[in-house]
């Protein structure tokens, strides 16, 4: 009985002991992944570029030198192509700093022809600095020299975290995002035969028409309206007898006065600023509150901080100068007038404007080289209440319904308030392919079918039950869904989505 | 209609109480009452009556007494207490006897609650009404810390944050804010300030002798946030074996989930007592006490699905505890007590969903945000006791210090690790100076007058860098002192009669002056009856997220208020209590009246005046002293005890109401039904002791607070059921215990008017989560004494 007892306090003991000297799981453990952005590149003519990317997992920690091998068929360094930073024995060598989350080096064609099926290959070959590196995902780029459509990718938006700074461009079929800043600009003017004037929905731009006036000059915040208007805020009945009262209701909030943004559809018939008129009395005096500055400070809790200080009110006046178009503005109380005359961008859906740099600024690429505009944020007056207010959103996505693209929202299924979830007969977004199209069913004259109902912005995810289908400006055929809607350290503004050419 | 039958129930108890008085009370027996005719619990009595070799084993009761039955005379008898010298004598007849034990002069802080001379670490039950739990209890509860033991108590509730891992008190409906914790009589230090809101949780049990629990304000003696009661944790002294370890192990369920690695509680304990010389006793205990974690529903922390399950219902955390303590009698007269406390706390949050994404690669990621969070709390108290001839001193000193950091990190589920971490940030931190002083029986010559003076001072200095709330980066910071003086005075016109008012002159660094006052009256009348009525004030301090929250985007604009007062409380206690004995059945029967009204109770409020930072649109709030909050409530205790079995039933039936003090509204109150009920049985030749515990929780009103304001919670009725089995091998050096934790299986307690999810949409929740279900737990352990 005594040695049961022994054994028994010894096993007690060894438990005790072990019990405490639990092992501490708490390091981190750092992974260093590799993987080039694209498998396929193509330089269709002579002197086009190419960007090869590799793109890292973390950013780096160290200098970090990446070597990628060249291996020719058919076409020679220096002749057909050449690199930069330059090849040695068809080897080219990128050295990034620590904090880098990529290295990129560029491949240029230096001649006309080449014959058909000559092409290149880069493989990754070797990563120094970094500690065990590891190549994932594609780790050769063929390069050919034709015309080549984007077999798909993963688009990490550039947005530019929680006061969402930037709206992303995409070009599907080039794989290629191009970010500017959404307080570039207050105006665009439509480049298609009408004679339309958008606002900046993603910076809360909003117009109102002083439709006894129009001459600027005489319009301030002290104008008394010979006939007072009747408006609404929250659904009741407003009267507004003078500039200084309007204003009150002019910025974009849930209590403005009317419908003073474009239609979140974007049609052109859904301006606010009314269609211009070749007859310049027809031209109207507009109050242009200029919306919201984008803040500094960045929400690292899954907020956002997206709408700053009140970026004032001008008034303006857009005429018509044969084919141009000429804009007339000052500040709502300058007596001095500035105009800006310019002409129709042939190539692109508009031409922006900024009246507070009062000049003409560059924003999206070319009508055909766009599909998607990932706004970030995006406002309009609407009824998702039950009466007019004035909206805003964020993580907002359009198409480029001017430009061409159409596209058609697939739902995989759907849970009511009750929690109970239904599937709907449809194909995965893995299984839809090109036979699945259905072409009846593309969106060209709503540019908001995307929106911003793809996230959950509560659990702080992109919702896997749809997906969407594109047709492009040139019309090739993708699916597209969300994956992503916070960075891993849970900051918005950072979203994600993969595509695929169909 | 339950309201009238809780009447009823109450009055017929009220009438046994008074019945029992006259028709029990003929059966012989011993009592044993100290010097001051205070009756002496926990005496250990060895009978031998004339003509028998075996000795009989008793132990004394609540009221000192030892109940003899039939035995042969003379009788010796030979008794054992800790505190007190042991006292052998001979009785040569069959009578009622009274003896009086006379306290150790070497270990003077060893007292039992009731023997009130030294009552260093106790609360006084002359002035308060005090229940008490022992470590008897405890044990049966398998309680490791204190959320664990205190849900059996009528008028509290023990309330569980699944998420966060916390556990908080609540008292007549008021919340951890207004009960004050103590250890051995000195105020605790939480996250972020000292006394208040402590998470019960964190409170170990190894080392304690008892709990003792008092309702009412106090303030008197405890100064700020003393409103709803005290908590008192008195910890074990001295000892008296030379040496001797304790080693236990306790293994637990968590619901039904159990496995060795990664599912159920697993504690282990070390405890080691020894005297080095003849003066000096030493105490050093260990406790690990890792739970796993509550899934549930939920599929733990590896699991892939994007339904929302990942991760645990209640969240995993380990703790571990070591304290040490030296006792030293420097004289006869002069005995010092110094002990140390070391926590430390690692809580893990997992995110129930996953971050989402494609990787580099192309692949899906399997990546998921957790926070860990560390809590390291360290603690000295000082005491000493030093009696100058009639007059007791008691000094105390201590530094606590505590700190809660998060860790923000990038799980990978499909490596099991760590893959990014924004490193361990200090979130909450509290230091915490104290001191206090007593001398009792001042005026000593006088016998009707008994004055008690003392001192208390402290210095707290807290950080808070969340109570602003998830929109502002700003630290809430600040430091409070106080700076008090005391006195009562213990009138005794008559030896029955004792009627003492109290006096606290308190100077707050942050709250100016407050005068705080209680009168208690205690009448011990014969057989055995005695009423207590205790007068008392306190008040509560605002809580640093009222003070300093800050909540303003573009649709909310939620503000704290820096210029808030403290909250008035004051509660009248009235209890009436009667002990009867009939033969070897012993009987106390309770009834306990309270009133609490709480003046200038903090509450949210809209302001009219315009913020010139935020759009005009905004509906703008802060807090404010705006609310009164009363509660009454009528409760009972009953005990029985006969031969090896003990049992005891209780009731209480609480109204609380709230209103706005302005507003001279005629709010009604909402009653809440409880009830508790404990059975144990000692079957003594197996050594084998059974026990269980029950109580029921009726449907109540609570509030609920998160970012978006408060809410009215309707909770459903709930009943929780413990139960035990321990028993003992070879002389007691070993000791298993079995038993099964809330046996009626409560997980979730449904509740209405809870805010739902997002304030953009989303069904609210239907119920709160309060428990982990049906859990059984094993405890070994092993004594070797020398």
């Amino acid at each position: 009985m005594k040695h049961y007892i022994n054994k028994l306090t010894g096993l007690l003991l060894l438990t005790i002991v072990v019990g405490f000297s639990a092992c501490d799981e708490n390091e981190v453990e750092r992974i260093f992944e590799a993987s080039f952005q694209t498998s396929t590149v193509g330089l269709a003519q002579l002197d086009e570029t190419a960007i090869l990317q590799v793109n890292f997992s973390i950013p780096t920690v160290t200098e970090t030198t990446v070597t990628i091998d060249l291996s020719e068929n058919g076409v020679v360094y220096g002749t057909d192509y050449s690199t930069s930073p330059t090849a040695t024995d068809g080897v080219v060598t990128v050295t990034v700093p620590a904090g880098s989350e990529s290295a990129s080096f560029s491949i240029t064609r230096l001649v006309e022809f080449i014959a058909s099926g000559n092409d290149l290959t880069a493989t990754l070959a070797a990563i120094d600095g970094e500690e065990s590196p590891e190549f994932v995902g594609t780790t050769t780029v063929s390069v050919l020299f034709e015309e080549v459509i984007a077999q798909g990718g993963t688009i990490d938006l550039l947005t530019g975290g929680s006061n969402m700074p930037n709206q992303c461009y995409i070009d599907l079929s080039n794989f290629a995002q191009t970010a500017v800043r959404r307080d570039q600009w207050e105006l665009a003017f439509y480049s298609g035969a009408e004679n339309r004037v958008f606002l900046n929905a993603a910076l809360l731009v909003t117009a109102v028409e002083i439709s006894e006036h129009n001459d600027l000059a005489i319009v301030s915040s002290e104008t008394v309206f010979d006939t007072p208007l009747q408006l609404s805020s929250f659904g009741q009945p407003v009267t507004v007898s003078n500039v200084e009262e309007l204003l009150g209701g002019l910025e974009l909030g849930y209590s403005m006065y009317g419908p003073y943004t474009d239609i979140k559809e974007g049609t052109l018939e859904g301006t606010a600023i009314s269609e211009i008129s070749a007859t310049d009395e027809d031209n109207k005096v507009y109050i242009v509150s200029l919306g919201s500055e984008i803040p500094e400070e960045h929400n690292l809790e899954g907020g956002l901080t997206t709408t700053g200080d009140h970026r004032g009110f001008y008034k303006i006046r857009v005429l018509l100068d044969g084919d141009q178009y000429k804009l007339q503005y000052a500040p709502l109380d300058e007596t001095n007038i500035s105009e800006a005359i310019f002409s129709k961008n042939t190539s692109a859906n508009h031409t922006y404007f900024s009246i507070v740099d009062q000049k003409e600024v560059a924003v999206e690429p070319s009508a055909s080289q766009w599909d998607i505009n990932f706004s970030g944020v995006y406002s309009y007056y609407g009824f998702d209440f039950g009466f007019g207010a004035g909206l805003t959103y964020s993580d907002y996505a359009l198409h480029n319904t001017l430009g061409g693209t159409a596209l058609y929202q697939v739902t995989t299924y759907t849970t009511d308030s009750e929690g109970v979830t239904t599937t709907h007969d449809v194909p995965s977004y893995d299984s839809f392919s090109l036979s699945d199209v259905d072409e009846a069913s593309l969106i060209s004259d709503n540019r908001a079918i995307i929106g911003s109902e793809w996230r959950d912005s509560s659990a702080g995810i992109a919702k896997d039950d749809r997906y969407f289908v594109i047709r492009d400006t040139e019309n090739n055929y993708f699916k597209l869904k969300f994956t992503k809607l916070l960075s891993d350290e849970g900051e918005r503004g950072h979203s994600q989505f993969v595509y695929e050419l169909l | 209609m339950q309201a009238k039958l809780i009447y009823i129930f109450a009055l017929a108890c009220a009438l046994l109480t008074l019945l029992f008085g006259e028709t029990f009370g003929q059966e012989k027996s011993l009592r044993f009452l100290s010097s001051d005719n205070e009756p002496i619990v926990g005496v250990a009595v060895l009978l031998y009556p004339h003509g028998e070799s075996k000795a009989i084993q008793r132990v004394s009761d609540l009221d000192g007494h030892v109940r003899l039955g039939s035995v042969a005379y003379p009788l010796t008898i030979e008794t054992q207490h800790i505190s007190f010298d042991p006292l052998s004598q001979r009785l040569d007849q069959s009578d009622n006897h009274t003896l009086y034990l006379t306290e150790r002069s070497d270990l003077l802080e060893d007292v039992t609650i009731t023997s009130a001379t030294e009552q260093s670490s106790s609360l006084n039950t002359t002035l308060f009404v005090v229940d008490q739990m022992d470590s008897q209890s405890i044990q049966r509860l398998g309680g490791n810390d204190l959320s664990d033991v205190l849900n059996f108590n009528n008028n509290i509730n023990v309330m569980p944050d699944p998420s966060t891992g916390r556990s908080t008190v609540n008292m007549f409906g008021l919340g951890g804010e207004y009960v004050k914790i103590l250890i051995d009589n000195v105020p605790m230090v939480s996250d972020n300030g000292a006394g208040n809101n402590i998470d019960i949780t964190q409170i170990n049990l190894d080392q304690v002798e008892r709990i003792e629990i008092s309702e009412g304000a106090m303030g008197v003696l405890y100064g700020s946030n003393a409103v709803a009661g005290v908590i008192n944790i008195v910890t074990k002294k001295g000892g008296d074996t030379r040496f001797s370890i304790q080693a236990a192990i306790q293994e637990e369920t968590v619901g039904g989930e159990y496995n060795w690695s990664d599912e159920g509680r697993h504690i282990q304990r070390l405890t080691v007592k020894s005297h080095l010389g003849s003066k000096l006793h030493v105490t050093a205990n260990a406790n690990h006490n890792d739970f796993k974690g509550f899934k549930n529903d939920h599929q733990g922390v590896n699991y892939y699905g994007s339904d929302g399950v990942r991760g645990y219902e209640w969240n995993p955390k380990e703790q571990i505890h070591l304290g040490g303590q030296l006792h030293y009698s420097l004289s006869a007269k002069t005995i010092l007590t110094y002990g140390y406390d070391y926590y430390h706390e690692e809580l893990f949050i997992h995110d129930t969903i996953l971050i989402g994404g494609v990787g580099i690669d192309g692949l899906p990621e399997y990546k998921a945000q957790d926070n860990r969070y560390v809590t390291d709390r360290q603690a000295h108290r000082l005491s000493i006791n030093h009696r100058f001839d009639s007059m007791p001193m008691n000094l105390f000193f201590s530094y606590q210090a505590q700190s809660r950091s998060k860790e923000e990190y990038v799980y990978d589920l499909e490596r099991q690790s760590k893959t990014s971490s924004g490193g361990l940030n200090l979130e909450q931190s509290s230091d915490y100076l104290y001191s206090k002083g007593t001398l009792k029986n001042i005026l000593n010559q006088l016998s009707w007058l008994s004055i008690t003076a003392g001192y208390e001072a402290d210095y707290q200095t807290g950080y808070d860098a969340v109570a602003s709330g998830a929109y502002s980066s700003d630290i809430a910071e600040q430091s409070l002192s106080n700076l008090d003086a005391f006195a009562l005075a213990t009138w005794t016109p008559t030896a029955a009669i004792s009627i003492t008012p109290g006096l606290r002159l308190n100077h707050n660094s942050a709250y100016n002056q407050h005068m705080i006052w209680s009168v208690s009256t205690l009448w011990r009348a014969p057989k055995q009856f005695s009423a207590q009525l205790v007068v008392g004030s306190a008040y509560k301090t605002p809580t640093y997220t009222q003070l300093f929250r800050y909540f303003v985007d573009a649709n909310h604009d939620v503000t704290g208020n820096q210029d808030l007062n403290p909250e008035d409380g004051i509660s009248v206690v009235l209890n009436l209590s009667k002990s009867s004995s009939l033969g070897e059945l012993l009987l106390k029967n309770e009834i306990k009246g309270s009133y609490f009204d709480i003046h200038g109770k903090i509450g949210m409020a809209i302001i009219t005046e315009e913020n010139p930072d935020a759009p005009s649109s905004i509906q703008r709030s802060t807090y404010l002293n705006i609310d009164e909050y009363q509660t009454i409530g009528i409760s009972t205790n009953h005990q029985l005890i006969y031969r090896a079995l003990s049992a005891q039933i209780g009731a209480s039936y609480i109204g609380a109401r709230q209103f706005e003090q302005n507003e001279n509204q005629n709010e009604d109150y909402v009653y809440t039904l409880s009830g508790t009920a404990s059975l144990s049985y000692l079957l003594r030749p197996l050594e084998t002791q059974f026990s269980v515990n029950f109580k029921y929780n009726g449907s109540s009103e609570r509030y609920y607070q998160d970012d978006e304001g408060a809410y009215k919670v309707l909770m459903d009725p709930y009943s929780l059921m413990d139960m035990s089995i321990q028993k003992s091998f070879f002389d007691e050096a070993f000791r298993i215990k079995l038993g099964a934790r809330n046996l009626l299986n409560v997980v979730q307690v449904n509740a209405s008017g809870l805010p739902s999810a997002s304030a953009h949409g989303g069904s609210s929740p239907s119920s709160m989560v309060f428990a982990y279900g049906r859990s059984y737990f094993i405890n070994l352990s092993y004594t070797f004494k020398k």
